[in-house]
Parts: structure tokens; sequence; C-alpha cells
């Protein structure tokens, strides 16, 4: 059951999203590039800006976790407490 | 970090990542950061009176969105930039957990309501919206772009698996990977890529499509 609030409120970046009301559930597929992570990402958990970098984490030991980042053209995995991009960001605020 | 377990969350344009971190073997609580491209890391410890800080999300002019908990034990949203947090909290919601933010300053993630199931929530200029993918038993929201695009994962009603969802233009379409369901899409950037995760492997998803 979909639920709503303040609808009449709604500010307009949220009205596409409170149009999804009534939606149904299709499939989507994409093209894929696959990789694996030491062993095995932690679902939930990471993104991808606009280069398509990856940031998550990957349970290292029991219990460690850790931070990582992939850079999709250099197809390798970076711990984010040790490694650097071999990019050059600009940085924000 | 510091030799102790650490979470890295979503990434920006700049390349800034913010996650979390155990402060001390001993610790059950977490302390936020964010990290620079150039290495720089800034502990984020929340607002006042935090006990844990889980920075979540971030868009491109550094907002930092995330979940904390308060010294009575309840999960709030927080949101960080320059130096200075606001917090937002819905009365009746528990574990409000925050998990990206656009452009626009959508925030988007989820909650626990009184019968423990999960739904999506997004929240703008204190306005709240309930999100659920149709047919759930319980939704969780990942990721939004500056085109209102979102993903996460959902369970079907009577299911034990999740399935990762891509909600565009109006519509809710499962994503499937090898031609079976993922178990969740993570994120999406704003030339709709996605990332996530199907059994044992992890997928950038591009030119994605109807089937």
């Amino acid at each position: 059951m979909q639920r709503i609030f303040h609808i009449a409120l709604v500010p307009a970046a949220m009205l596409a999203i409170v149009m999804a009301a009534n939606a149904q559930t299709g499939k989507v597929t994409c093209t894929y590039t696959s990789f694996k992570v030491l062993q095995g990402s932690q679902r939930g958990a990471g993104g991808i800006n606009d280069s398509d970098w990856v940031s998550g984490s990957v349970q290292t030991g029991t219990p460690m976790d850790d931070g990582r980042f992939r850079a999709e053209t250099q197809g390798n995995n970076h711990d984010v407490s040790s490694e650097r991009p071999t990019e050059p960001c600009k940085q924000d605020q | 970090m510091n030799g102790q377990p650490n979470l890295a969350n979503k990434i920006n344009n700049y390349g800034t990542i913010v996650g979390s971190y155990f402060p001390s073997a001993t610790s059950g609580n977490q302390l936020g950061y964010k990290r620079y491209s150039n290495g720089g890391i800034v502990t984020l410890k929340g607002p006042t009176g935090a006990r844990s800080t889980v920075p979540y999300g971030i868009n491109n002019v550094g907002k930092v969105v995330g979940a904390y908990v308060t010294s009575t034990s309840v999960q709030k949203g927080f949101t960080y930039l320059n130096g200075a947090y606001t917090t937002f909290y819905h009365s009746g919601w528990s574990f409000l957990q925050p998990q990206a933010i656009n452009k626009q300053g959508v925030i988007v993630g989820s909650y626990l309501d009184s019968s423990s199931k999960t739904h999506g929530f997004a929240y703008s200029n204190g306005q709240w919206v309930t999100v659920n993918v149709p047919g759930a038993s319980d939704t969780v929201i990942l990721g939004i772009n500056d085109w209102g695009s979102m993903v996460g994962w959902y369970l079907p009603k009577g299911a034990s698996t999740s399935r990762g969802f891509l909600y565009k233009n109006g519509t809710f379409s499962t994503v499937e990977y090898a031609a079976n369901p993922s178990f969740s899409v993570d994120g999406i950037n704003n030339l709709g890529h996605i990332y996530g995760d199907a059994s044992g492997t992890s997928f950038i998803g591009k030119a994605c499509h109807s089937i």
C-alpha cells in the first residue's frame, strides 16, 4: 500500500516521485561491465559518479570491512585508506 | 583507517568519498569521514549529542547526508556542509537511514514502520514521501541522481531474496543481470549508469532498457 504525505505541498523536485503511486514493476537490462572485488562487495554500500568511479566496501576478514573505490578505466580495486586516485580530481567543499 | 573496520559509501564527481569507521576495537559506535581525492580526510563526528554517525551520501556541492544515533538511541538524519550540521526526523518512523542526496537536495533512504516493515522515502524542504515498489513487502532506496531516477532493492511479498530496482520516468523496474534479477542496485549517476550487485558479481550497467 503506497502511502503519500502532504501531496499538495510536495516540492517540484519530488513531483516525479509522487507520481509513482500507481506504477507497475517491469524489467530492465543493461549493457554490463562486471567485476569482482576481493571477497564480495557489501550490498547496499557504495555509489557511482559521472566518471563511472565506483565506491563501496568489501569484507576483507572477519569482521573487517574495508572501504574501496574502483576506477572504471583502470579496472583495479583501491583501498580508500591507503591509495589515491591516479587521476587528479577537483576538490569540492 | 587506523586498522579498524571502515566502510566506504557514496562518491561524488570530485572523487570525494564518504563513509564511516570504528575508532577503536572496543567501540560499537562509528564516526564518519569525508575523504577528498587528494587523500585528505575530515572526520565527521555528527550533530551535537551524536553517539554514532554514519554518512551515506554526498552530492556534487559536497553536501553530505547520513544517519546518527542520539544519546537516547534514536536514529535520525543529518546533512553536513561547510562545517555545519542540520538534522531531520519523522515521528513514528524508526531507524531512519538517509542514503543519498541529489543536486536539488532531495534526500532518499529508508525507515522502519511500527510493523517492522522497511519503506523507502524521499525528503525535501521538510516534506516527506513514502516510496514503495509495487508488490514489495520491503523497499530500500539507496541512490538518486539529479534527474530524480532512483535505485535500491526490494523484497517481493513472500520472497526471501531481494531484487534490485530502478525507478525512472514514473516506472519501477526490476534490474536483471545475466537474465536473473540482481540483488541490489546501490547507486546511479547522472548518465543513468547504475552500480549494483548480483550473485557473486558487482556490475556497472549502461544503456539500460526495458525488456
